[in-house]
């Protein structure tokens, strides 16, 4: 405390003493500071701004990063987009969640997101060595099921400390996968992301397209239907992470939070699991252009609570969505013709007779984590209103044949 | 005659319960007596003092303390009325785990040609050549003593006391006696009601229930829980049960979850339905293999394309069948004609009637007519007579991916067969486990059949400062750091098999995993990868620039990968099966010749083969 007071008041007397903001100046206290090659030459307050008795960090969104943007005004847009305002996720989160728990996503999704320039263009955390992000910058975010770790051959593990092992990147191990061949080839994720696109909302600058012209002399793109209805990733995606049910355990009062301590623990108040989680060919679904696209499950939240020693909500299913998504695992070999043409399960076309997990014996209210049409017709907790509710359309039934059946002729009893 | 004989058991129980003044029973009061046979007097199994007042005094010279089928002292108590039956368990694989150790030893590249068993053993193999096998207390290298700290804690001699639904007790009691989940007694006996550890009761299995099985064989191969149409998926504890984790716990705080139940469990039959007495307690020969002491096979009861099961008739009267029937619901009549297992021996329970054949559910007496396979179409495909049944019929096979082993010296844990706390501590972490499909290769019958990692071991040593002496290190198995598979019957049999396109189409069964293809570079890759070696973890092999590589290995006898010509033919066949899609398709009955069939006047236009 004594040295920051010194700091503090060393700092003002300086400013005061001074009208000159030369960068020797600042260097007085901030010795240890070097800025970057590419900013060497501009003087500090060309960036940090004045506020109060100091001044305003350079890069901070909440600031308006008004320090870098003054130059770099072109990507304004940043303040605005997905990555910082994160407002998708929030408007998902508040659908799903909310109901049961309105703090949900400052608790479990609050770890990622852009608050500051330098969150992405700093070096090993130092600020001043502005660098344009490699690759692994951008891993500290989109890491585990987001895609962005796939790309750099790394998959998902199972939630449990037994497959919590391999490679660690942002406290998340990962399984070695094969990694995106654009990658092997040394791009890096900024080569299709480009700060332009980021900063005015899109997702990448660059598609397959740009760069390939599909060769028609090989089979599968001979055939026009393939090009005409399916996107590139669809049979170039090696594999993604998929997750089948999401579960969260919610423990309020005195819960017994350390009976689950084997699983992950996004918050304080939460344990986290998954029915299965692994890397494998993706789903094949349809985008919203009428494209076949992949698709995997996101989110399948389970959502369970335990309040002291009971269980007010056990196995609620609070949402069942797939989503389209472009796994970042693009390699020349490809998944072979059986994979989609014969094979129902690559389509979320549920048959049981080829059925080898059986969800609904173990809790839950469907039979199949990948079931496009998702329908069980008599859940074990409404057992009695189904029976009761089919006793009445019977009644009903029975009624009116007896009906028919008095009619007209039939009804001459009465005379 | 009869009558003096009731007359003398009536007298001899008459003596046994109230002529003895026991003092046992005063204490002891209400304990169920073990069964209708056992009903004579505590000291009779138990040994001490049933005249003693005094609890110290009565208890004096017990054999085995709670236990008396205890390996140390069963020669004094069951064997003395069952010296039959105890001969044989001494040497049952079960009891000596000989397979387990070499295996072991073979994985972890510390195998030198001798065998090993739980207990020095003296007996005589198949042949009549004697044997005599080392105490396995007595190995020293690493592979002796992860079996002693891991594996030993389920073998027949073994008290396991502790795990949530593991408890058995060690001998004969194993499997004759049930426990309970929590290892409670919950008997009519005020002594021993809630305390534990102790057999759920006093009243024994006398033909022991899939219970007690489940005690052991839900690890590794788990084909206790697989045949239940359970699994203990990624111990993810989901879906929850309650405020616990769900929907089932099991030892190691592993979660069970449901799956398709083998469809001989779901027609009602036991684990001891299928496996004759000979196979389990033995039948007085050392084995060096589990699958060696094994008898049976689906053929057995089912017959193959070509045959029936074989049968004999009971001529005589000491025949296995009619004293093994003695206890089951419905006995075994002299003279039936019994069906045999692939040793040639009578199966006690399945027979053939009117030239149907039937099995008999032991414990029930419940008659199920066995379907055979003989002539049908779909069992005589050509080329498919090397296939076991269960490559087709199995709805899964588990399979554990990468098996990280840790040995920690700065750590202690138990040694199971020496009884006490030594130096150095294992522990596991592992890949991923997958169910469907599955890798074949060939097994040690020659049969192309499902195999499973077994094991993938990558070992870590820490050393006492704390530095790593091995760091998931590979161990070489046939000539290089190969991945080892194990041929595997999963026990998750359906009625409905793997269809021909399934098979034929998925390059999974084949053995290249998640496959990914380029037809162009003459590439197959699959994309999960052993973090240590680079090289795709769930497959055999991989194919580059149209060069077959292999990284791993098949561990049994005899067993070996398919190769470059069976994955070959497997393949190729797809040129029919796209157009013909079933196997009763009559034309799968003989050799395909491609040449002559894709240039007749029909398939010419249709296929263009070069």
């Amino acid at each position: 405390m004594k040295k920051y007071l010194m700091t503090i008041f060393t700092g003002i007397l300086l400013i005061l003493s001074s009208n000159s903001f030369a960068k020797e100046d600042c260097g007085e206290c901030h010795e240890e500071i070097t800025v970057s090659a590419s900013h060497e030459s501009i003087a500090c307050i060309e960036c940090h701004e004045p506020e109060g008795d100091h001044y305003v960090p350079a890069a901070d969104f909440k600031n308006g990063a008004k320090g870098c943007l003054k130059c770099h005004e072109e990507y304004t847009g940043m303040l605005e987009s997905p990555m910082h305002t994160r407002d998708k996720e929030k408007h998902y989160v508040k659908n799903v969640f909310e109901q049961y728990d309105p703090d949900f996503f400052e608790k479990n999704c609050e770890g990622c997101h852009v608050n500051s320039c330098i969150d992405c263009h700093d070096d090993n955390n130092n600020a001043h060595k502005i660098t344009k992000p490699e690759t692994s910058v951008c891993l500290k975010c989109h890491n585990d099921y987001f895609i962005g770790a796939d790309y750099t051959g790394l998959g998902i593990r199972e939630d449990h400390e037994r497959y919590q092992r391999g490679i660690k990147v942002a406290e998340q191990y990962h399984q070695a996968m094969l990694p995106d061949v654009h990658y092997e080839k040394g791009l890096d994720c900024g080569e299709c992301h480009s700060m332009e696109s980021l900063a005015s909302g899109k997702k990448s600058s660059k598609v397959c397209n740009d760069c390939h012209i599909p060769d028609k002399n090989i089979l599968e793109h001979s055939i026009d239907a393939h090009l005409q209805k399916m996107a590139c990733s669809t049979c170039h995606a090696a594999w993604a992470p998929v997750e089948y049910g999401t579960f969260w355990i919610k423990f309020e009062g005195n819960a017994r939070k350390d009976y689950f301590k084997w699983i992950k623990s996004p918050s304080e108040d939460y344990s986290k699991s998954s029915y299965k989680r692994y890397n494998r060919r993706p789903h094949i679904g349809v985008n919203e252009k009428g494209i076949y696209v992949p698709i995997r499950p996101m989110f399948i939240n389970v959502f369970s609570l335990i309040r002291n020693q009971s269980a007010m909500l056990e196995n609620k299913v609070l949402s069942y969505d797939y989503k389209v998504f472009v796994p970042h695992t693009i390699r020349r070999e490809t998944r072979l013709c059986a994979t989609c043409h014969e094979n129902k399960e690559a389509f979320l076309i549920y048959d049981n007779a080829s059925r080898i997990f059986m969800p609904e014996k173990d809790g839950m209210p469907f039979k199949s984590f990948k079931d496009g049409e998702k329908a069980i017709w008599f859940r074990k907790e409404y057992r009695l209103i189904d029976i009761f509710t089919l006793l009445i359309f019977l009644g009903i039934v029975t009624l009116t044949v007896i009906a028919y059946f008095f009619r007209g002729e039939f009804w001459q009893l009465t005379i | 005659m009869s009558f003096l004989k009731y007359l003398f058991i009536l007298f001899f129980v008459v003596f046994a319960y109230n002529a003895s003044p026991s003092t046992c029973v005063s204490c002891h009061e209400g304990i169920e007596a073990p069964s209708k046979n056992h009903e004579f007097a505590c000291v009779e199994c138990h040994g001490g003092d049933n005249t003693a007042e005094k609890k110290d005094v009565a208890h004096k010279g017990m054999h085995g303390g709670r236990n008396p089928s205890d390996p140390a002292v069963w020669g004094k108590t069951c064997g003395k009325c069952h010296q039959y039956q105890l001969d044989r368990v001494k040497t049952t694989i079960m009891f000596t785990n000989t397979g387990m150790i070499k295996n072991t030893q073979k994985a972890w590249d510390d195998f030198e040609g001798e065998l090993y068993a739980t207990k020095d053993t003296v007996s005589y193999d198949v042949k009549g050549e004697k044997i005599d096998i080392k105490p396995i207390a007595g190995g020293e290298k690493m592979a002796d003593e992860v079996y002693r700290k891991f594996c030993s804690a389920c073998h027949v001699g073994f008290d396991r006391m502790e795990g949530y639904r593991a408890h058995h007790s060690a001998g004969c009691a194993a499997c004759h006696y049930s426990h309970d989940r929590s290892g409670k007694y919950l008997g009519n006996d005020k002594q021993l009601m809630g305390k534990q550890p102790y057999a759920k009761t006093h009243e024994m299995n006398i033909l022991p229930g899939d219970d007690v099985c489940l005690r052991c064989h839900n690890r590794s191969g788990r084909i206790a829980l697989s045949y239940d149409g359970k699994y203990d998926g990624n111990n993810s504890l989901v879906p929850v049960s309650g405020i616990y984790p769900g929907p089932e716990l099991i030892s190691g705080v592993r979660n069970i979850r449901h799956t398709a139940v083998d469809i001989h469990k779901r027609v009602g039959m036991d684990c001891i339905d299928c496996h004759t007495s000979r196979e389990l307690m033995g039948d007085g020969y050392v084995y060096e293999n589990m699958y060696n002491q094994v008898e049976i096979s689906c053929e057995s009861c089912h017959g193959s394309g070509d045959k029936l099961p074989e049968t004999k008739r009971i001529t005589a009267e000491n025949a296995p069948p009619l004293y093994e029937s003695r206890y089951y619901a419905r006995q075994i009549a002299y003279g039936t004609e019994m069906v045999l297992t692939d040793k040639g021996n009578m199966f006690s329970n399945v027979f053939k009637k009117d030239g149907k054949y039937y099995l008999m559910l032991k414990r029930s007496g419940k008659l199920l007519e066995i379907s055979t396979i003989k002539n049908t179409d779909e069992h005589n495909v050509y080329g498919h007579d090397r296939l076991e049944c269960y490559t087709c019929h199995s709805k899964m096979v588990v399979q554990c991916y990468g098996c990280h082993t840790i040995y920690d010296k700065r750590e202690k844990s138990m040694d199971w067969i020496k009884g006490k706390e030594t130096e150095g501590k294992f522990s596991e972490e592992e890949d991923i486990r997958l169910y469907y499909p599955f890798p074949l290769a060939v097994n040690q019958k020659g049969k192309i059949a499902p195999v499973t990692p077994g094991c993938q071991t990558l070992l870590t040593v820490i050393e006492k400062n704390g530095i790593k002496s091995k760091d998931d290190y590979i161990f070489d198995f046939k000539k290089g750091k190969n991945f080892k598979f194990a041929p595997f019957y999963g026990h998750n049999t359906g009625k409905n098999a793997v269809s021909c396109r399934g098979c034929h189409m998925n390059l999974a069964f084949a053995g290249f995993g998640e496959a990914i293809v380029s037809t162009d570079k003459q590439n197959i890759t699959s994309p999960i990868l052993c973090e240590k070696t680079g090289n795709p973890l769930t497959a055999l092999y991989s194919i580059k620039d149209g060069k077959l590589n292999r990284f791993s290995q098949i561990v049994r006898d005899k067993s070996d990968l398919m190769g470059r010509d069976m994955i070959k033919s497997m393949i190729k066949a797809n040129l029919c099966i796209t157009c013909h899609e079933k196997g009763d398709d009559n034309i799968y009955g003989e050799k395909i010749d491609y040449e002559k069939i894709l240039n007749d006047d029909i398939h010419r236009d249709l296929v263009n083969i070069k």
